[in-house]
């Protein structure tokens, strides 16, 4: 207690201090409890107008693209909350599954020295689009942009847009087979967000982004190296980009320039359904897997239901902008209780 | 009383969730009336001012605006009642020019297009009531900060309102300036509006004011005309007690070792062939005009910039070098400026603002032990006397005098050889600056040298040891506390010499 003699403000009765601390529960994890009651009233609005969404197989079907959307997306939480934004992770993944492809068939390249040249190319690149941002002052929005043209052209020049079979057994354990029912994508995702959990909640690396995208000026003030956290968020979602690229080739068997077409949309979204700010120095992990799960469920949802596919992606950015703003609305309603 | 007041709040309650800001507040002011309001911070005034500018309803209580009553449920209701606005923030856009600036919101059009003639002429007529000479087609960022608020001011005035609420506007100004618009806000009262001034600078009150009101802990302490009370006075009204300042005791720190040796410093175009010695234990202060190159050399110290010439020594071993995080290593810190701006991280709680300074002594290989940070912060926030429900609070709900605290407290023990502060109590409230000198002396007495600069003068006299002086680059020799006072003080740091 002597240590905590700023903290304490009420404690009399022992049932009180229970009462409050289920309150200071609540209040802190708002945010992520009001998605979590929006994800089951949208998961019960489904599986009562389908009875094929809360079946086994369908669930990990969901959580399946949950993951493939999810890894990106803890890399971009990241960059988010450094104050950046990273619009070239779509293209990235596409042109890792491609550059793949290209590396191991059409030129015979063993496979584990084709998996270590994709993470080391796509992560290289990712950093020097991060070092461009913070060495001139680039907006983060123009490189990544940049970046997104440059990849989609490359995956087109590599594959002349034709799928490049990719067929080695062991390697396509990985994104199709399971361990004890489970995807291995779903294990790789989960094991992810673990980590980045981690290493935002409780190192110095992790926190110092947060401080970086609250105030740069006084992180560098407080000898914090902004450029390189800056560039190094940016080499994360490479690498993550290049991962999700890898597996998409090991599910499908081939390596196509056609995935995760709009998946960094798919990501942005997500975070900021999480209630991370677009400007920097606050969000969660935690909301942002809330927020792909919401996606993805949504996505599966509208398949489920058969509703027309050209309509999917308006009734999706309707959703999607509905998330946010009941996020917002309840943000605002908290601070004045 | 015997005119109408421009504006009278009567009986006025303001409760929030566990605080009484106002309680059982009258406050009344007359045409032309300049009413400075006063107390530290958390007294009230900034809730008395947002019920003034309709921000806010009171809870109990009434307002009247030239005796009539009024209910003002938003800033526009109290703007078309007469009452205008300016606050520390300036509500401005940088790359507007001026004459736009000042119709802001209010844009003049003619046959659906904008006027800009109509619009440039209503500016030159709003800054010709200032009595001052802007371009109205300069864009604002091209202007000095003190013009940047006089464009506010005209704004507000622009609006011809009856009761003007300045609250701090000359918290980020320089002196000269500060004496441009003392001047301004003098004429405009005697033109008949009443204006209700907030300030933690007494000597601008002092020098502007009718009458005082004094808050304290949302209750109305009283109103006295100026010239029936001294600083002393007012002071002892804010604090509640006697006067929290007094000045120091110094030694001599000649025969201490020296820390931190400055030799032939110069930065262009500010700083020419600068030089001293900052001993063990002493508090260094830099006095000069604004733009006299205080905070660049306090910056280049820090490793923030490269100097064109001169040698910066560590003098008990260390090397100096143009990087931050090395002075940092080196027990060599800076707390800038704007604390705003290069202090704090405004959504981390104030564990993590401080801790960031010293990661080193609460992790073990990268990750942080949460436990120690808690014990070491709890620790330390005792010591600065900063008031917290919890350590977790993020630093932008507390106050400014806590944040400063805050941003000290990072450096406290990290920068064991040289602690340098720039302006460490600007925005800060009576009771806070004293803490914060004590801080400083403290740190002293530890064996770290401390370099402040600041702008008010006064302040040197109430926590520095020795003062150094700079003008037009150059610097004095190194004064010592007891050749000097306040006369003397506002003397040298215009250039002038002793004897």
């Amino acid at each position: 207690m002597s240590n905590q003699g700023v903290t304490v403000t009420s404690h009399t009765a022992s049932n009180l201090k229970q009462g409050s601390r289920l309150k200071t529960f609540i209040r802190r994890n708002l945010n992520e409890i009001t998605l979590l009651i929006g994800l089951v009233l949208v998961g019960a609005f489904i599986s009562f107008n389908s009875s094929a969404f809360l079946t086994p197989a369908n669930l990990i079907n969901v959580l399946r693209s949950a993951a493939f959307l999810g890894i990106v997306t803890w890399g971009m939480t990241l960059v988010i909350i450094a104050g950046e934004i990273d619009v070239s992770v779509g293209p990235a993944v596409a042109f890792s599954a491609v550059f793949f492809g290209w590396l191991v068939t059409n030129n015979q390249i063993p496979l584990p020295l084709g998996i270590v040249l994709v993470m080391i190319t796509v992560t290289g690149v990712g950093y020097m689009a991060g070092f461009i941002r913070a060495r001139f002052n680039v907006p983060s929005f123009v490189t990544s942009l940049a970046l997104w043209s440059v990849y989609d052209g490359l995956k087109q020049v590599l594959s002349n847009n034709i799928p490049i079979p990719v067929a080695d057994e062991s390697f396509r354990i990985w994104g199709r087979d399971d361990l004890l029912g489970i995807p291995y994508p779903i294990i790789i995702a989960g094991i992810l967000f673990l980590v980045f959990r981690y290493v935002s909640k409780n190192t110095v690396y992790g926190r110092s982004i947060y401080a970086v995208g609250g105030n740069a000026k006084a992180a560098f003030a407080s000898g914090i190296n902004v450029s390189k956290i800056r560039a190094s968020v940016f080499a994360i979602t490479g690498a993550l980009a290049a991962i999700t690229g890898l597996l998409q080739v090991s599910r499908l068997g081939s390596a196509t320039g056609q995935v995760a077409a709009g998946l960094e949309f798919s990501a942005i979204a997500a975070v900021v359904i999480g209630g991370t700010s677009l400007s920097g120095g606050r969000g969660t992990m935690i909301g942002s897997l809330i927020g792909v799960l919401f996606i993805s469920v949504i996505g599966n949802g509208l398949v489920l239901m058969g509703v027309n596919s050209q309509v999917q992606n308006v009734v999706r950015g309707v959703l999607i902008l509905v998330a946010v703003l009941l996020n917002v609305i309840f943000k605002q309603q908290s601070k004045e209780i | 009383m015997t005119a109408i007041p421009a504006l009278e709040l009567k009986h006025i309650y303001k409760f929030y969730p566990g605080v009484t800001a106002l309680e059982q507040v009258d406050f009344a002011i007359q045409p032309g009336e300049i009413r400075a309001l006063v107390g530290k911070n958390g007294a009230g005034k900034s809730t008395l001012i947002r019920l003034a500018c309709g921000l806010e309803k009171p809870d109990q209580g009434t307002i009247a605006i030239r005796g009539k009553q009024v209910h003002l449920n938003s800033p526009a209701d109290a703007r078309n009642l007469g009452i205008e606005i300016v606050s520390q923030e300036l509500n401005l856009v940088p790359w507007m020019d001026v004459a736009e600036n000042i119709a802001l919101g209010r844009w003049i059009k003619r046959r659906g297009r904008i006027d800009y003639a109509e619009l440039r002429r209503r500016a030159v007529a709003a800054l010709a009531r200032l009595d001052v000479e802007i371009d109205p087609h300069m864009p604002l960022i091209r202007l000095s900060p003190a013009q940047q608020q006089l464009v506010e001011i005209a704004k507000a005035l622009s609006r011809e309102p009856s009761v003007l609420l300045l609250d701090e506007p000359t918290s980020s100004l320089p002196l000269t300036e500060v004496a441009i618009l003392l001047a301004t806000i003098k004429r405009i009262a005697s033109q008949g509006v009443a204006i209700i001034y907030v300030s933690h600078r007494l000597s601008e009150i002092a020098e502007i004011a009718d009458s005082v009101t004094v808050l304290r802990n949302g209750k109305l302490i009283g109103t006295s005309l100026l010239k029936d009370v001294n600083e002393q006075d007012i002071v002892a009204q804010m604090v509640g007690s006697d006067v929290v300042l007094h000045e120091i005791e110094t030694q001599n720190f000649a025969q201490q070792p020296v820390v931190l040796r400055v030799e032939d410093l110069s930065i262009l175009p500010r700083v020419e062939h600068v030089t001293f010695d900052l001993h063990q234990g002493e508090v260094l202060g830099l006095a000069g005009l604004l733009g006299t190159g205080r905070s660049e050399i306090l910056r280049t110290i820090a490793g923030f910039n490269r100097a064109e010439q001169g040698i910066i020594t560590l003098t008990s071993g260390g090397t100096h070098r143009a990087s931050v995080p090395h002075m940092i290593a080196q027990g060599v810190a800076l707390v800038a400026e704007n604390r705003r701006d290069e202090g704090i991280i405004p959504h981390l709680g104030i564990h993590e603002n401080v801790a960031m300074g010293r990661w080193k002594q609460v992790t073990r290989k990268g990750i942080i032990s949460w436990q120690l940070v808690r014990s070491v912060m709890a620790d330390l926030v005792q010591k600065l006397s900063i008031k917290t429900p919890t350590l977790e609070t993020p630093v932008m709900n507390l106050s400014g005098g806590n944040q400063q605290k805050v941003v000290i407290g990072r450096w406290l023990e990290v920068a064991d050889r040289v602690l340098l502060l720039d302006e460490p109590t600007r925005g800060v409230d009576v009771e806070a600056k004293s803490q914060i000198y004590t801080i400083i002396r403290r740190t002293a007495q530890r064996g770290a040298g401390i370099v402040v600069v600041t702008s008010e003068l006064e302040e040197l006299l109430w926590c520095c040891d020795s003062i150094i002086f700079l003008h037009n680059g150059k610097a004095s020799r190194k004064y010592t506390r007891s050749e000097l006072n306040v006369d003397r003080l506002n003397s040298l740091v215009n250039g002038g010499k002793l004897q």
